[in-house]
């Protein structure tokens, strides 16, 4: 028995081994992103504590002039507040819509009955997987001709288009989960349908609407590549924004690592609040976590 | 057709179809391995799971480009951390993402991990879906580890596998924010992958009609893994 006892330490210890080993892999990158951002910056391009080697690998105290400069702008950057409006707003506009219309569209796909509903539910998912760089060149010629380059209402409409079809399929596996006898009871005692919906299905599939809203608005808030072409001034996002730090100059590499560590606080608070559905909501539903 | 007779001759299309198919071979297979042998390691109880679980997760939320611009600090060759830990253990400094040789492959780094997580947590959850009773069963038939692994763990395993292989696959081929900002797709062209060639043909060229001949490319190359995956959901409803 004893033997037993010290094989198990053994394998417990390799295991504990292994796992620090993942965790430095992982966490490694946010470290450094943290650090950079603390780190003392100076405000120019080849200033401050970067430019050393070997690097400095912990900050000489915590300095907070990256972040001074960045929320209120500098010599060489602007603020990035009204960066962080942008995406705030474009990120609530699209994620209310699109939960909206998703959570009718879901409820037609699973409780009305009409010709060649699994095709179109099929149709709608077939969406996700379409590559967004194939339809970017004509969106952006869509946009343009509607004078619609710049702003805000240009990314919301994209965004909707990016993000319904998970979430209708998504709506969709929380719907099915839910048994039809409720609303049956209430069709018994003269509901229509939409007061059905609205009375017995929505409040019980509310916990799944509201983790489909906020996964929408980390997708959008994400988002690069259509707010990249665009927009260019007024109504850029913060990951545009942040990627504005790179220039033919040089790299603004406090400035960028501080507008980062912003960037990603609340994605990580939203993130913790849905984390026992990520894996439901990464994998549309084939998955259940 | 004119355009497509002018980027099937162009020799950057082959190198940049090679560079895609290497892209995404690459980070979804070592991906899978890793996260697969990832949740087989962590489908037990353990001190502070509940607080290491989530840590792990932490990289596929985390907005793409703040990921590739911290890469871009990490990768530098002059004043970027890991130059330096590499000399620790003797090795010479590489250019990384200046280098054509290179690139590429940190930006398969980048993917590898921002994307294991994705396929460790849809694993995890697949794990849970293993019977019990069976592994029981076959611990007192005295079947190994590993044959147990074979016949018990991976049938039961193999929705969730091909949901999550399918899913990156295709997520893969899409990869555009990533080769922004980490190495533009250079130097040259040696990192550049399709969805990036489209974006430069059609907004740095301005030359449109090869940019659409081009994402038309990328999209029937997406659509085989795509038909599959379709296939996988529509026989679970």
């Amino acid at each position: 028995m004893a033997k037993k006892g010290w094989r198990h330490r053994i394998r417990d210890l390799a295991f504990y081994i292994v796992l620090a080993f993942v965790l430095v892999f992982v966490l490694f990158p946010f470290y450094w992103l943290v650090l950079n951002a603390f780190k003392y910056g100076g405000g120019g391009y080849f200033s401050g504590e970067y430019f050393t080697y070997p690097p400095k690998f912990w900050p000489s105290g915590l300095h907070l002039d990256n972040f001074q400069t960045v929320i209120f702008g500098g010599k060489f950057v602007n603020s990035v507040l009204p960066n962080i409006l942008n995406s705030a707003i474009v990120g609530f506009s699209t994620a209310v819509i699109v939960t909206a219309m998703s959570t009718l569209g879901a409820f037609a796909l699973t409780r009305l009955r009409f010709k060649r509903r699994d095709d179109v539910a099929f149709f709608i998912l077939s969406q996700r997987i379409l590559p967004p760089v194939s339809i970017i060149i004509p969106y952006y010629f869509i946009i343009s001709g509607l004078h619609l380059l710049d702003t805000q209402l240009a990314l919301i409409l994209t965004y909707i288009l990016l993000n319904l079809p998970f979430s209708v399929w998504i709506l969709m596996t929380y719907f099915e989960e839910i048994p039809k006898e409720i609303e049956e009871a209430a069709y018994v005692d003269g509901c229509t349908a939409m007061s059905a919906f609205r009375r017995i299905l929505l409040p019980v599939a509310l916990p799944g609407v509201l983790v489909t809203a906020i996964f929408s608005v980390i997708t959008c808030y994400n988002e690069f590549m259509f707010s990249f072409v665009l927009t260019y001034s007024k109504a850029v996002t913060l990951p545009r924004a942040i990627a504005q730090f790179v220039t033919i100059q040089g790299t603004l590499w406090g400035e960028m690592s501080a507008a980062s560590f912003l960037g990603i606080l609340p994605v990580i608070a939203f993130a913790m609040i849905i984390q026992k559905h990520l894996v439901r909501v990464m994998t549309m539903g084939a998955v259940k976590g | 057709m004119q355009n497509f007779y002018e980027i099937f001759l162009d020799s950057t299309f082959r190198e940049v179809i090679g560079n895609t198919l290497v892209y995404v071979v690459s980070t979804v297979v070592t991906e899978f391995l890793i996260g697969l042998g990832l949740a087989l390691l962590l489908n037990r109880e353990f001190k502070g799971k509940r607080i290491i679980a989530p840590l792990i997760y932490l990289p596929m939320i985390v907005t793409p480009v703040a990921v590739g611009l911290t890469f871009r600090i990490i990768y530098n060759v002059e004043y970027g951390p890991l130059t330096y830990l590499l000399s620790l253990v003797g090795l010479s400094p590489v250019l990384w993402v200046a280098s054509a040789t290179y690139a590429l492959f940190s930006l398969i780094l980048v993917d590898i991990w921002q994307w294991t997580p994705f396929m460790f947590l849809v694993l995890l959850a697949g794990l849970q879906n293993v019977s019990p009773e069976c592994v029981e069963a076959s611990q007192l038939d005295g079947a190994s580890y590993w044959q147990r692994f074979r016949h018990i763990t991976l049938p039961f395993l193999r929705g969730s596998i091909a949901v999550a292989v399918l899913i990156r696959m295709i997520d893969a081929f899409k990869a555009f924010d990533i080769i922004y900002t980490v190495t533009e797709g250079g130097p040259g062209t040696s990192s550049t992958v399709i969805s990036f060639f489209t974006y430069i043909l059609a907004f740095r060229r301005f030359s449109l009609g090869s940019a659409a001949a081009m994402s038309l490319v990328l999209f029937f190359l997406i659509l085989i893994p795509t038909q599959l995956l379709l296939r996988r959901l529509r026989r679970r409803t």
